[in-house]
């Protein structure tokens, strides 16, 4: 994976766009993943 | 091993760069068609393999019960919800960016399979993303077990059944124990099947 992003230049030089994706993604996802895991927990009644 | 895998990353992003700039040695589609394939089927492979021969897993997971199953589902669809609004947001494509979050934090598999299904863009995307929810587990898990004594398992995904089942244990208790491992176990199984389907929308 590591060949495959080093040797696309326009990858390459986009990485900072990733990086700056990737905090947003990561913290909807975690935070939709808590809010989930909180709202079924007091329909299923879990300990 | 995060050591070793970020440093097998860089050296073959720099490994790259130089073939690419300076000198085709090494057909490029080569390494990101057959050899890339290849790697990919192996650690599929593999995960079958570790998953088939951990009695003890199979056991923790039917001692747990399946009332315990609500929790990695909830956490797959937050995470894959939380793509879909994320892509949206963004205005890239909103489906990879699901199949991206459907990693569940598993960044080496996450990475390849969604490089290979979305381009590479997206597999560093995948990488980086996955990568960054395993470090933000760790990291925060002193405050995040403050919210929820399931947060930090919500945060991790499908690390919990290795990587951060430690640092969960240690501040949510044993008893948090059996969930974590059996929501990771879930969604460490599930991760490879809900990559492919969402990627079969686009």
């Amino acid at each position: 994976m590591g060949f495959t992003i080093g040797s696309n230049n326009e990858l390459l030089w986009s990485m900072y766009k990733i990086g700056f994706d990737s905090i947003i993604i990561v913290l909807l996802s975690v935070s939709f993943s808590v809010i989930f895991v909180k709202a079924i927990r007091r329909v299923v009644k879990l300990e | 091993m995060i050591k070793y895998i970020l440093t097998a990353l860089f050296l073959g992003a720099v490994a790259g760069y130089f073939n690419n700039n300076y000198g085709n040695l090494i057909a490029n589609n080569w390494v990101s068609g057959y050899l890339f394939d290849f790697s990919l089927v192996l650690l599929l492979f593999l995960m079958g393999f570790a998953f088939g021969v951990d009695k003890e897993a199979i056991a923790k997971l039917r001692k747990a019960g399946l009332k315990i199953l609500v929790v990695p589902f909830s956490i797959a669809l937050g995470s894959i919800l939380g793509g879909l609004i994320g892509g949206l947001i963004l205005g890239i494509n909103a489906v990879a960016v699901m199949a991206v979050s459907a990693g569940y934090g598993w960044y080496t598999l996450a990475g390849p399979l969604v490089g290979q299904l979305f381009g590479a863009e997206f597999g560093a995307l995948g990488f980086m993303v996955n990568f960054l929810r395993e470090l933000l587990t760790i990291t925060t898990i002193s405050l995040t077990v403050k919210i929820d004594k399931y947060a930090p398992i919500a945060f991790g995904g499908a690390t919990t059944m290795d990587t951060t089942l430690p640092v969960i244990v240690r501040y949510g208790g044993s008893e948090a124990l059996i969930t974590a491992f059996s929501s990771g176990f879930t969604l460490s199984l599930i991760a490879p099947f809900t990559i492919t389907a969402i990627a079969a929308l686009a």
